[in-house]
């Protein structure tokens, strides 16, 4: 009872956030009328939370039977993830006001969904891993068709969840596959007999399933179809949401399974990997250019700065695996600042959402454009700003892992981004 | 586009907390650019 008492205080963040989430569950069901409490509420968890995360980062280990991390790696993702969220929950008030759609449960499937984010986080276990991506998943499912009454947003929301639908299999049968290898889903075990089993084909298949369930969720190519309508069709402060906290959460899961756990460097899946990710850096910074609609360019940017982060992950380094830990926090803020300025730009009924809907923005709304202009010379990784870092800490990886190649693609490909960025300010 | 002459414009102006989180990460954004190693060095600890 001690211990298990214990676990939950080593847990503290995502304790806080599951405490908190069934209390506006309690708080919305009591009153309903008031969707404010609810909203309160869950800026007072997330706020707590993030606090503890950053306090108590410095203590790491395991616990629950060593099924959960804490501290350290955790902690660092846990600190992001509540930022995400509340700078989300800050949003969406503003949004759905205008919207004429301001309900209370909307926060309750933020926080869920944040708390299957610092599941996927903390996991040392593929189940764990695969119930932190489920949970999220299924709260952003329904985020994406939160407001029922629009079409474009149901249809966004049932192709999410059908081609969800498909990449969970994906993740299931590589988690069965590995399983059926090892004996086991501890990733600490898997860890340690990695070496004998790496050679095994079955082991192999089921590494490369979990790399197309990953790589869905990340929105890499050739796995992103969904990405364009879902960003397009979901509320934009769920599309904020979506492209940094849901792309963290999938490139927590791939630092945790590709870098910590198995040990490919030099081998097939990473050399898969590296081709992904270049596919993805080449596909989404061109199709971006055609875009007129502005939330449809950030999704193919998203896709983009998916492969970029991949680039680190195929390195399978420690260089690497910082650099896209740097990277995503300079893109979780970056993005979430962008996509901030669409929604407030944003008319009902998803009116102005077109290019030449910002014209003459500098004149009627100076600030705003000047804080636009920011995030997108940051996106297009201008120095001196957080993009131009991340982008060179993770190709001085890919250099230094031999890969020179993808940090060519990788330079090249920032060099067209800079157009379709900059093409919204002049 | 935003120099361009145009009309665009925004319906309801944005809340004052709205205002401050979107500065607030365009400072992030620059801060973390002109100091990476905040995150640098906080990440290589982990490891």
């Amino acid at each position: 009872m001690n211990s298990y008492l214990n676990d939950i205080i080593l847990n503290a963040p995502v304790m806080i956030l599951i405490i908190t989430a069934l209390g506006a569950m309690i708080v919305e069901a009591v009153r309903k009328t008031r969707p404010m409490t609810t909203y309160f509420v869950s800026l007072i968890g997330l706020a707590f939370s993030g606090v503890f995360a950053i306090t108590n980062s410095s203590v790491e280990g395991s616990s629950f039977s060593g099924m959960l991390l804490y501290g350290g790696y955790a902690n660092f993702f846990a600190a992001l993830f509540c930022f995400v969220s509340l700078f989300t929950v800050i949003l969406s008030r503003n949004y759905f006001e205008r919207q004429k759609y301001h309900r209370g449960e909307f926060y309750i499937l933020l926080l869920f969904a944040t708390i299957g984010m610092m599941l996927i986080a903390s996991a040392n276990d593929l189940i764990i891993v695969f119930l932190g991506i489920e949970l999220m998943s299924v709260c952003l499912y329904v985020l994406t068709g939160f407001i029922r009454t629009k079409a474009r947003a149901n249809e966004a929301a049932l192709k999410y969840f059908l081609l969800g639908a498909f990449a969970t299999g994906f993740l299931l049968y590589g988690i069965a596959l590995i399983y059926g290898t090892v004996g086991t889903t501890n990733l600490t075990m898997i860890r340690n007999v990695f070496a004998v089993v790496s050679t095994n084909i079955l082991f192999v298949i089921g590494a490369g399933f979990l790399l197309i369930g990953l790589a869905f969720k990340a929105a890499a190519v050739p796995f992103h179809m969904w990405a364009p309508d879902v960003y397009e069709g979901a509320p934009t402060p769920v599309a904020a949401f979506m492209s940094t906290g849901a792309k963290a959460a999938a490139f927590a899961a791939f630092i945790t399974l590709f870098i910590r756990t198995f040990d490919f460097i030099g081998g097939q899946v990473n050399e898969l990997l590296a081709v992904i990710a270049a596919a993805s850096m080449i596909l989404g910074n061109l199709v971006a250019i055609a875009q007129t609609n502005v939330k449809r360019m950030l999704a193919y940017s998203s896709i983009a700065h998916a492969g970029y982060m991949l680039a680190g992950i195929a390195t399978g380094t420690l260089d690497g695996q910082v650099g896209v830990m740097f990277y995503l926090a300079a893109y979780a803020v970056m993005n979430l600042g962008a996509f901030a300025i669409i929604g407030l730009v944003e008319h009902e009924g998803d009116q102005n959402l077109l290019l030449d809907d910002y014209a003459g923005l500098s004149t009627s709304q100076p600030l705003l454009a000047v804080l636009m202009a920011i995030f997108m010379f940051a996106l297009a990784g201008v120095p001196p700003f957080a993009g131009f870092f991340g982008k060179y800490y993770i190709f001085l990886a890919a250099i230094r892992a031999k890969m020179v190649w993808l940090a060519i693609i990788g330079v090249l490909t920032s060099l067209v981004s800079a157009y379709y960025y900059l093409r919204l300010l002049y | 586009m935003f120099f361009r002459e145009g009309r665009a414009n925004v319906e309801i102006p944005p809340s004052k907390i709205v205002l401050t989180m979107i500065v607030v990460s365009a400072l992030l954004v620059l801060l973390l650019g002109l100091f990476p190693s905040i995150i640098i060095q906080t990440v290589q600890r982990y490891f």
